[in-house]
């Protein structure tokens, strides 16, 4: 038996399980989620990672891109709590790229990697080639809480590919549809692991003010 | 040349950990709290690995090496960032993106931070280009100790 100092024996016998941790904690954590969504698996073709695998297939990835094709909206129909859609073309999980919850005057409470969330001005949406303004059905008293909710986190961290549960990760999808969570109403008619920003047009509790198709 | 297979393995290790590290705090962020037990794990994980290498190098010149292939991407996304050279390529869009991702196992600490601001920017965002160097900075203390550890000892490195 080769002769060893007393510290490197301990550390070569670590080696191969200390560099299997991690993926052996992947393969417990997809189960435990697995088990966890298993009332999705049946319409598992309908979810947000299908849609984003079947982009990748077609070498479309992120939010796609496009130039600024600026439109003569108005969102003069916008009340705070409704939702606005903008999408470029060749984007990877859906139709629609972004969303704001409108919040008045004339601000939307959205996200972004490098600004958390935050209100910016509603105007920026006429330059996406595909736009929609989706009214949600609902009282306005409510719907003002919801956009008190979403402004009430203003800074708080952004994460594109944020799950649904918690409250330190954000995107724009989920502070939507956590904000009127909240309040009782499930925007995600699917109940998937994540929500895409174009869901928001499939569910029953909004009706479309506006749309332009590229 | 056994030397360069001890450096090419460590850097093999480090990207096999930052990787299925990538994955594994991401997962855990389904659960709330695992994902802060998951970024424990993996800042220990890492000063375990850098121990490791920092025995094995015996150098900090080799040390810092590893350090610096582990964290290229980081520090190539952060400059290009910090200088405005992501405006070059088609995506720059995604540079924002894809450092937000390479830093996903210590953004459970961020994400603990109060949303504050520093001349209009949240403070997470800029802490995940100061965490690349952190990163960095938290592989070369075992060799920096070693070092002196050896120096006191009047052994060379």
């Amino acid at each position: 038996m080769a002769k060893t100092t007393g510290s490197e024996t301990p550390t070569r016998n670590w080696r191969l399980p200390r560099i299997l941790i991690f993926p052996v904690i992947c393969l417990v954590l997809l189960g435990s989620i697995g088990l966890d969504n298993r009332r999705l698996w049946p319409r598992i073709h309908e979810s947000v990672l299908f849609t984003y695998l079947d982009s990748l297939q077609k070498g479309q990835f992120g939010t796609g891109y496009g130039y600024p094709a600026p439109d003569h909206i108005s969102f003069a129909g916008l009340e705070p709590g409704d939702i606005v859609l903008g999408g470029w073309p060749n984007c990877a999980y859906g139709r629609f790229s972004h969303v704001g919850l409108y919040v008045g005057n004339d601000q939307v409470m959205e996200g972004y990697v490098d600004l958390g969330l935050t209100l910016q001005d509603v105007d920026h949406y006429r330059n996406y080639s595909d736009i929609c303004l989706l009214k949600v059905k609902a009282d306005s008293q409510l719907k003002h809480r919801v956009a008190a909710y979403a402004m009430a986190r203003q800074g708080q961290m952004f994460y594109p590919a944020a799950f649904k549960p918690g409250e330190r990760y954000w995107n724009c999808s989920k502070i939507i549809w956590s904000a009127y969570l909240q309040e009782g109403i499930d925007l995600d008619e699917l109940g998937d692991l994540w929500i895409a920003p174009e869901k928001f047009m499939d569910s029953r509790h909004v009706e479309i003010l506006y749309e332009k198709r590229n | 040349m056994r030397r360069g297979i001890k450096i090419f393995a460590a850097i093999v290790r480090i990207y096999i950990l930052q990787l299925t590290a990538i994955l594994a705090v991401w997962l855990a962020m389904y659960f709330p709290g695992l994902d802060v037990a998951m970024a424990a794990l993996y800042l220990w994980l890492v000063w375990v690995e850098a121990r490791q290498s920092a025995a094995q190098m015996g150098s900090l010149v080799k040390q810092a090496a590893i350090a610096v292939a582990w964290q290229l991407p980081g520090l190539l996304m952060g400059f290009s960032l910090l200088t405005g050279l992501d405006r070059l390529t088609e995506f720059a869009y995604y540079f924002v993106f894809m450092l937000e991702l390479w830093q996903t196992p210590v953004l459970p600490w961020l994400s603990l931070l109060p949303p504050w601001t520093l001349n209009g920017w949240p403070v997470y965002y800029i802490m995940i280009f100061v965490l690349v160097v952190v990163l960095l900075g938290i592989y070369l203390l075992p060799a920096m100790i070693l070092g002196g550890r050896r120096r006191k000892h009047g052994a060379t490195i």
